[in-house]
């Protein structure tokens, strides 16, 4: 994946200026740095979103995320939400057991925490090219942080993949490099 | 009994002693027949093969204009969803069906096509548009953030419509009966009313009206309430219901 000399404004506030990013096949990087600094700008050109002023995108169409909202199917099952529709049933409930949520619950009567499982285990059961974790432990607890990040870095293994967070700890874990926006 | 039940019953004997008392006063059952009178019309035309014909007929023609109504309503705010010219062209049909009066609406179907389909037609024409704008809001009010999670999950046109636009469209689905169901059976026999097809409520009603017979009036407008209330709750129940499985399956 390749970023080259990305320029993104709003109006007249320039988010992004010269913007460059690599990522080798396999690697993991982690993105931090203040809000309002262009991280999600970023991620939303990646997944094809927003499209930048100027500069060149290179990046695969096999790309699998957890938002920084959860945009879960709230009225459906957890299942429902990690499989919608696609024939990964049975590796869909083995995450969800692995990050202790019950497969049967529907999404509008869990907790926060429990919702952010869910989307992480959504994002983790597609098979992707390149893997967007947007805060994704946003919210959970350190015992529940500390599985989930297992998690993640064993369904991303040899896998690309972009981790934005503001806890250094959490991003040193999980990432081969660090990029500061 | 809840203190709400009890004032709600409360009312209800009140106002029928209310209107009681206005025919006693009054005393010209022509002008106002009394509840009691009501309630005897009312027998008599329970045990009338005539009234049950008719109103099968009838119930049955609005119920039909209702759903092929919704259906269609649905169905076009699909199309103007999906292609925003749709849109464009179809507006001044929707915008001309919808201020139309019932009465011209039955004259012309009158003239073009007979009394027999009559109230079916008012009543699609009456139900359509209701459910066209409701639809159309509820497709245009489905979150942008949901359509691009369903472009990065590559979700499916069916995956699309179960789990994004199906569910955003429950609550408009519902108001839409609900409003459209009560529209169509006051237009419906309203249209039986001035069109006179045979064997029907309205006929019965024209009938009722011109021998003066007040309470056989107050009867079959009763007998029309509540066929539209019970009508208006099992639309109400379906759609639910055809939610709630929907959830439960996917």
């Amino acid at each position: 994946m390749r970023l080259k000399s990305i320029c993104k404004s709003f109006g007249d506030i320039e988010v992004l200026k010269d913007f460059n990013l690599n990522i080798a096949e396999g690697e993991h990087i982690a993105i931090m740095g203040k809000s309002g600094k262009g991280k999600t700008t970023v991620l939303n050109i990646i997944m094809g979103f927003e499209v930048p002023d100027s500069g060149f995108v290179e990046v695969t169409k096999d790309i699998s995320t957890v938002f920084q909202e959860n945009r879960l199917c709230e009225d459906f099952f957890a299942i429902s939400n990690v499989c919608l529709l696609k024939k990964n049933k049975s590796l869909a409930k083995k995450i969800l057991d692995r990050l202790g949520i019950d497969s049967t619950q529907k999404v509008k009567t869990m907790s926060g925490g429990q919702k952010r499982r869910v989307a992480l285990a959504r994002c983790l059961a597609r098979n992707a090219g390149l893997y967007i974790f947007d805060e994704a432990l946003k919210g959970l607890d350190d015992k529940t942080k500390a599985v989930a990040m297992d998690v993640i870095k064993e369904y991303t293994k040899g896998r690309s993949a972009i981790f934005i967070t503001h806890d250094i700890n959490e991003a040193k874990e999980f990432a081969d490099r660090i990029v500061e926006i | 009994m809840k203190k709400s039940k009890l004032h709600k019953t409360t009312a209800v004997l009140l106002a029928l002693l209310f209107w009681q008392t206005a025919a006693i006063i009054l005393n010209r059952s022509f002008l106002l027949s009394s509840p009691v009178e009501v309630l005897k019309a009312l027998l008599e035309l329970g045990l009338s093969n005539i009234f049950w014909t008719g109103m099968w007929r009838s119930v049955c023609k609005i119920l039909l204009g209702f759903l092929t109504g919704a259906g269609v309503g649905i169905f076009f705010a699909g199309l103007s969803y999906r292609f925003n010219l749709f849109e464009v062209y179809i507006s001044p049909y929707i915008m001309v069906i919808r201020s139309i009066p019932v009465a011209s609406f039955v004259i012309i179907i009158l003239i073009w096509l007979g009394g027999e389909g009559l109230s079916l037609f008012v009543c699609f024409f009456m139900v359509m548009p209701i459910f066209y704008a409701n639809t159309l809001e509820g497709l245009k009010s489905v979150d942008m953030k949901m359509i691009q999670m369903a472009k990065i999950f590559e979700l499916g046109k069916k995956a699309k419509l179960i789990y994004i636009y199906l569910p955003m469209l429950e609550s408009f689905l519902i108001s839409s009966s609900v409003a459209s169901m009560g529209i169509a059976f006051k237009s419906g026999i309203a249209a039986e009313v001035i069109g006179r097809p045979k064997d029907t409520v309205g006929f019965l009603l024209f009938d009722a009206k011109m021998y003066l017979d007040t309470s056989k009036v107050f009867a079959i407008t009763l007998t029309v309430i509540i066929c539209s209330a019970i009508f208006e709750r099992l639309a109400v129940i379906v759609v639910k219901k055809f939610f709630y499985m929907l959830k439960r399956i996917y």
